[in-house]
């Protein structure tokens, strides 16, 4: 009887405990403010969707993609362009490519030169709980970059803040300038005009607005 | 002689009884506590660390609104103030990111937000940062439910010349601002 007394007693602890921790427990958020990415940085994108965290190499595809092509023009624009898809560049998520369009009117063509990034099998995704392990893919990676020239944009969908939170407070601990934007502006696979774009400049993948911390 | 006799029929005791009602009342208590913890809800409460930024010398106060896709809420107050964006076609959306003031669909995208929260208190609100923009600037908590339309709202208020941040929060968290 005495054990089963104190069966009964542990549990209602156990109960009551539970009941206070869910009413009263408390998150911390900062506050963050929108400002421009330090200067001659590079960014370095991630994305986080479906619970995982990725990383999504948009810029570092372009630059391997556009290096040492040379100038492009209408005439050369086809050849260039397969060229660099010969590379066939790849950041263990994403493969990147270019491609080609012409726009304009009849009395005036141009060519337009897009960025398009296309899910592979990725074996790189974590989830919040491989994070914190030392051979983390995503402190690894942030290991080998220069927190001096590099910031960390975050693409997020509305199932990915707990993973969004523990990426941050990584990226933050390790002196990294970051911020974020909600993934929900761009679908794959994601195209994006880089060169000769109809009446546009030259923009970020639609996110990388600015560093928030 | 007489002699005693032993009985072998064992005394009545309702010891065990106890036992089994204590434990049923036990499970009973357990169970319905469990219930109960379902039934309310285990939403955290968020504390709000403000922070605030720092630019040069001056520190600028955040003023807290949560976004949830439908209402700006106006923290500390809790002021609900609707604002429906559902109505935005795609290519108003796609408009997002764009920096150019000559931006046709950025301005028509301008003009249909401001006339909605027109006479409310998010335009009052709106209205005293822009006075104070030296010393304020907006916090969005957004929850996913305004993902979609984050970007929108956040270049609207920075065609205000307001600055601003935005933080993603669970959509079932309740905010308390300290």
């Amino acid at each position: 009887m005495d054990l089963l007394t104190s069966v009964v007693g542990t549990m209602l602890f156990v109960v009551i405990f539970a009941i206070v921790s869910a009413r009263a427990s408390q998150v911390k958020v900062i506050t963050p403010r929108l400002q421009k990415p330090p200067v001659k940085s590079e960014r370095k994108i991630f994305l986080c969707k479906d619970g995982m965290l990725r990383p999504f190499d948009w810029d570092g595809g372009k630059r391997k993609l556009m290096e040492g092509l040379g100038k492009i023009s209408y005439d050369n624009a086809p050849s260039l362009v397969k060229k660099a898809n010969a590379r066939d560049v790849v950041d263990g998520c994403f493969s990147y490519k270019l491609a080609y369009d012409d726009w304009g009117t009849e009395d005036e063509l141009y060519r337009s030169v897009s960025l398009v990034a296309q899910p592979v099998g990725c074996e790189m995704g974590e989830e919040v709980s491989d994070l914190d392990k030392p051979s983390s893919n995503f402190s690894r990676t942030l290991n080998l970059l220069d927190k001096g020239k590099t910031w960390v944009s975050f693409l997020v969908d509305q199932k990915s803040i707990a993973v969004f939170y523990a990426a941050r407070k990584i990226t933050m601990e390790s002196g990294f300038a970051s911020g974020w934007d909600p993934i929900s502006i761009i679908s794959f696979p994601y195209k994006e005009c880089i060169i000769g774009c109809p009446g546009e400049e030259n923009k970020a993948a639609g996110v990388g607005s600015g560093v928030q911390w | 002689m007489a002699k005693l006799k032993f009985s072998d029929e064992q005394p009545i005791n309702l010891f065990p009884m106890i036992d089994i009602l204590t434990g049923t009342i036990g499970c009973f208590i357990f169970f319905v506590s469990a219930i109960t913890v379902f039934q309310l809800g285990a939403g955290k409460s968020v504390s709000i660390n403000v922070q605030k930024s720092v630019k040069g010398r001056h520190v600028k106060t955040p003023i807290m609104i949560e976004w949830d896709g439908k209402n700006v809420v106006i923290h500390p107050e809790k002021t609900k103030v609707p604002l429906a964006m559902t109505d935005f076609s795609s290519q108003e959306l796609a408009s997002i990111g764009k920096s150019s003031d000559s931006d046709t669909e950025s301005a028509v995208l301008e003009g249909k937000i401001r006339s909605r929260i027109e006479n409310t208190q998010f335009a009052n609100l709106l209205r005293r940062i822009q006075r104070n923009r030296d010393d304020k600037y907006i916090v969005v908590m957004v929850r996913p439910s305004g993902f979609d339309t984050l970007l929108v709202l956040r270049n609207f208020l920075l065609t205000k010349g307001i600055d601003v941040g935005y933080e993603p929060i669970d959509q079932n968290w309740k905010l308390e601002l300290k």
